[in-house]
């Protein structure tokens, strides 16, 4: 996913929130169309933004930290045995169930069996999105298993905006001037409506 | 070393007098908002061959943030 794709991900996150701890962060963007660089960008400081993962192979002097993400398809065992061959340092972000229905394409078979394989191989750092996920790596290995779920960045949220260009049917939510309880996410197959409409009547305070 | 993602490149002449015409090309059409389909092949195709020529510029780069980096590990968000 590209750095700059609007609808912001685990990898960005992770990506600002490493930079932000200090480390020189280097994201790969598959140059999707939304990230517009030369030969890199620099969207905050310490992050670069780039896709010549061939140059930096070279001009990377310590072997980095590689975290390879789970929902990318073009991962499969020759790309992980690249990957391997650059650093031994390779950290596995196991951050949704592998399911055509979830990524809305097929999952390629070499993408599944990387993925099996990574999830047994002991000097791959695992990182597991849910207690569902974690769950389900634990019987495959002795170590080298994390949980780190997900969560809200309330800065952004908490920023103020303008609501003059919003949707009729948002403005008149907004207008109500009451807090706002909402899903920020895709409407899904995993999407609970049901769940949506019976949890709703409880927070009659609040804007659903 | 391989490459982990990027399919190797055709040999590409970086003349400067092609570069800059990329390049002005690439400015023309982010004032001109180009579409997704257009940016999609301009940051595929075009940009890629263009960087080549700016290769020293992300050299620089990294070199900056490494030495800035007070001995925490680089990280690579593949």
């Amino acid at each position: 996913m590209d750095y700059a794709h609007p609808y912001r991900q685990r990898p960005q996150h992770l990506a600002l929130a490493f930079a932000r701890l200090g480390h020189p962060v280097f994201y790969l963007s598959p140059r999707s169309g939304h990230d517009l660089f030369l030969s890199f960008s620099s969207p905050a400081p310490r992050l670069c933004v780039t896709d010549a993962d061939d140059m930096l192979q070279h001009l990377l002097d310590e072997r980095p930290i590689l975290l390879l993400m789970s929902l990318d398809n073009r991962v499969d065992t020759n790309l992980v045995a690249r990957a391997k061959s650059w650093t031994p340092r390779l950290i596995y972000d196991y951050m949704d169930h592998i399911d055509p229905a979830i990524s809305l394409i097929d999952i390629p078979p070499g993408h599944l069996e990387a993925h099996a394989a990574l999830l047994r191989d002991e000097s791959v750092l695992v990182v597991a999105s849910a207690q569902v996920l974690y769950d389900e790596v634990a019987p495959l290995r002795n170590r080298g298993l994390v949980l780190a779920q997900n969560a809200v960045d309330v800065a952004h949220f908490q920023v103020h905006r303008s609501t003059s260009a919003l949707v009729p049917e948002m403005a008149e939510v907004v207008g109500r001037g009451r807090p706002i309880l909402g899903y920020f996410g895709a409407l899904a197959s995993w999407f609970d409506y049901d769940l949506v409409h019976a949890v709703a009547p409880a927070r009659m305070s609040a804007s659903c | 070393m391989s490459r982990l993602f990027r399919a190797p490149h055709r040999e590409f002449s970086n003349s400067p007098l092609r570069t800059k015409r990329l390049r002005s090309a690439w400015q023309l059409l982010c004032r001109e908002g180009p579409s997704s389909i257009a940016k999609i092949a301009l940051s595929r195709l075009v940009l890629p061959r263009i960087g080549r020529a700016t290769h020293p510029a992300l050299t620089r780069q990294v070199r900056r943030m490494l030495g800035e980096a007070g001995g925490k590990p680089p990280i690579v968000v593949a």
